[in-house]
């Protein structure tokens, strides 16, 4: 079993990264060159093709839902006015994660302080331990999947965000370790952390 | 149970592609075995599948609208190649050794030839060299080269140089 698991894993993954690849076959040197003089349409597509990520990214990371559309706007530009710094030999993709989630980390850092701006903790919203889940409900996929993300939502940031880059678009640990500024090691500790938490949680709500 | 307390953590583990082959066949063995743990196998696996499933947001229309509003236009885009100055100064001076060597050869073969050279390129930097009596033809021979190369590899630079696109 255990074998059959491992090979419909890396068949998704194989299928996953050729995705990526179809996705990014555009992000060559001269898409890079296209992006750094300044070209309004590479940087339109550019932003086609990321802005759900971008989007996702931002959505899952802060509390506060109204200053989304704010954030994702801010990225963009910060990416269109530093992408002169980006060096090539990097990746794409991760550089501009790494934007996006510095910028989120700091916009949540100075809300913290701010107590107009506080961002409100997903756990006060929705309190799964004291409205435990409809029995018939659970057996839907669709109700164990909104618990399973509520659950995600609730964690700490970094573990939150460490679990979203993972299963996002199978970000490997060493990009992860890059666009969060933590050591590798760390990355797998948060991971295991969190899906021990997840596990522990959805046991104990019945949904598993 | 604290034995496959260990190995729900090498579930977790499994999962996150951090085993060693040695742990998945003992993992694999023990799985055989107690039906616990295939449970507790299974239920992660569903975990996994809905977290690896979850839908991306969409951006709103407001958002995309506002980003590409601040885009500034550009007339005209021109994508021009890297340039590593230490490959082109290290190409020059080959070049220009080069030159130096068959003139050299030449000059050294043919007694007057360096008259008959002088001659065909008096509006050139050698004969300005050798006009101005300053120290003899080797320094002219080497200007010379030298803006050969480098009148060589600023016409190839400027070659590769290409328009991309015109707003």
């Amino acid at each position: 079993m255990l074998t059959f698991v491992k090979k419909f894993v890396i068949l998704e993954t194989k299928v996953e990264f050729v995705r990526l690849i179809i996705m990014n076959k555009d992000i060559d040197k001269d898409f890079v060159i296209r992006l750094k003089s300044g070209d309004k349409r590479a940087f339109e597509k550019l932003f086609t093709d990321y802005k759900n990520m971008i989007y996702t990214i931002v959505n899952r990371m802060v509390y506060n839902k109204n200053k989304v559309d704010d954030l994702v706007a801010d990225i963009f530009v910060k990416i269109y006015r530093n992408i002169h710094r980006f060096d090539e030999r990097a990746k794409l993709s991760t550089w501009m994660y790494r934007i996006a989630y510095n910028h989120c980390l700091d916009r949540i850092r100075k809300a913290k302080r701010d107590p107009l701006e506080a961002y409100e903790p997903l756990d006060s919203i929705f309190d799964l331990s004291s409205n435990g889940p409809d029995a018939e409900k659970l057996l839907l996929k669709e109700e164990r999947e909104r618990i399973l993300y509520a659950l995600v939502d609730s964690m700490p940031e970094r573990y939150r965000m460490v679990l979203n880059f993972y299963y996002f678009e199978e970000i490997s640990y060493n990009d992860i370790s890059e666009i969060m500024g933590i050591p590798m090691g760390t990355v797998k500790t948060y991971l295991f952390r969190a899906k021990e938490y997840l596990r522990e949680k959805m046991k104990k709500l019945g949904v598993l | 149970m604290n034995e496959c307390r260990e190995y729900k953590r090498m579930i977790v583990r499994f999962f996150s592609r951090d085993l060693t082959k040695e742990e998945e066949k003992i993992l694999n063995g023990h799985l055989k075995r107690c039906e616990r743990c295939k449970k507790e196998f299974e239920l992660q696996e569903q975990t996994e599948s809905m977290l690896r499933n979850r839908p991306l947001s969409e951006a709103p229309v407001a958002v995309v609208e506002r980003v590409l509003s601040i885009i500034p236009e550009r007339k005209e885009v021109y994508a021009r190649p890297s340039f590593n100055w230490r490959v082109a100064v290290s190409i020059a001076y080959g070049i220009a050794a080069w030159v130096i060597a068959v003139l050299t050869v030449h000059f050294a073969s043919q007694p007057g030839a360096i008259d008959a050279f002088i001659e065909r390129v008096s509006t050139t930097m050698i004969h300005f060299s050798l006009t101005l009596e300053s120290p003899s033809f080797v320094i002219g021979t080497v200007i010379y080269s030298l803006v050969v190369s480098f009148s060589t590899l600023f016409i190839f630079w400027r070659s590769q140089l290409r328009q991309v696109y015109t707003v």
